[in-house]
């Protein structure tokens, strides 16, 4: 039986079982499989059969913070596996940055922190200073080579970006820290209230976290 | 056509794409879903159930493994494990896995095809993408450009 074609539902059987180096490594095989492997619904699909825990606070339970990264480790979707996904504040007009699910928009997200909130808006979290600046589509990020031997992969702006965001790369993320229920995009909600559900989690519960946070305010 | 043993136990018979004959307890064959909802419909009565997608060498090899997982019970979980592992060790490469696969997708037979797709997956995980392509005929639709652009993206997961 030489000629093999492979039904897509086996196909999907097989790759929601591939660590995330594999499923990149794949999207070079052909335009069908690569278009496939970027889907969302792949993703998700994957996370289900093969994660436990996705939510992001599970995630920041494990995390550390070293030379201004949060460094989180993750199960690592697209990011590879057991090794740390870093997180990194590029400038200091840059408070908090992450990356997540939207489910409004059936979309990941690259999520920006930035700017002080508004007086008066919300008391107890105004005093950290956060505001939800910038979201997009983990589309609009190029992933590029990562430094030698570090494991990362750098996610950098494309160039419609580049323009609002002076920084250069953020390093690996990983799909695998979601938030859960954020509502990005919904332009009902102003910045600041978009921010919460991010900037609750990732600076209530973890003192060591809260320090390196507050040394990068604004 | 029915036939009972001296267990009472119920007997049907399975034909493969090929026309090879297979007479299996019913509750081997009903680990497949498939056969099963043909049983409850009543096709199985009249003669054999036809198989058309499934070669007798296929068949014998899925028979195999629901006499095995009918005859064992949730104690024997480890020697089910082992059993397993040599199981998909016979099939030797890739290509019979992959008419495995198929079988029992199209068979339903979920243990099966979780066993089949995990070993498949285990066996790719390190490959590159020209072998991929080769193990299952697929054709490298990509322009030079595009091939490039798409390498450039992914390239941290070559290192």
């Amino acid at each position: 039986m030489a000629n093999l074609t492979l039904p897509w539902e086996i196909v999907e059987e097989i790759l929601a079982l591939l660590p995330s180096k594999s499923i990149h490594r794949f999207r070079q095989v052909s335009k069908s499989w690569s278009s496939f492997l970027v889907r969302p619904e792949f993703h998700r699909f994957r996370t289900k059969s093969t994660s436990p825990e996705t939510n992001l606070q599970k995630i920041l339970q494990r995390s550390a913070v070293n030379d201004g990264y949060v460094v989180i480790h993750s199960l690592g979707c697209l990011g590879g596996g057991e090794k740390p996904v870093r997180l990194c504040f590029p400038t200091e007009k840059v408070c908090a940055c992450g990356f997540g699910y939207d489910p409004a928009a059936d979309d990941y997200k690259v999520f920006i922190a930035t700017k002080p909130a508004p007086d008066g808006v919300k008391k107890d979290m105004s005093s950290r200073g956060y505001v939800s600046r910038y979201a997009y589509s983990f589309r609009d990020f190029i992933p590029q080579a990562a430094p030698k031997d570090s494991g990362y992969m750098v996610l950098g702006f494309s160039e419609e970006l580049q323009h609002i965001l002076k920084w250069g790369n953020l390093r690996k993320f990983s799909e695998e820290n979601r938030f859960e229920g954020i509502l990005v995009g919904n332009s009902e909600l102003s910045e600041y209230e978009m921010a919460m559900p991010y900037i609750e989690a990732l600076t209530s519960p973890y003192p060591s976290l809260e320090i390196e946070m507050k040394q990068l305010q604004l | 056509m029915s036939i009972t043993t001296e267990n009472n136990e119920k007997m049907i018979t399975l034909m493969s794409s090929d026309g090879e004959e297979f007479v299996v307890e019913e509750a081997v064959a009903a680990q497949s879903q498939t056969i099963k909802h043909l049983i409850e419909d009543g096709c199985s009565t009249e003669g054999s159930i036809p198989l058309p997608n499934v070669t007798g060498r296929v068949l014998s090899e899925v028979i195999q493994y629901c006499k095995k997982h009918s005859s064992s019970d949730d104690k024997e979980e480890k020697e089910l494990e082992a059993w397993d592992a040599e199981f998909v060790k016979a099939a030797d490469d890739h290509v019979a896995l992959t008419d495995l696969m198929m079988a029992a997708n199209f068979l339903d037979i979920k243990g099966l095809l979780d066993l089949v797709a995990q070993t498949l997956a285990n066996m790719i995980t390190g490959k590159s993408p020209e072998e991929v392509r080769r193990m299952w005929n697929i054709k490298n639709d990509f322009t030079p450009e595009e091939a490039e652009k798409v390498r450039k993206e992914n390239q941290w997961a070559f290192e």
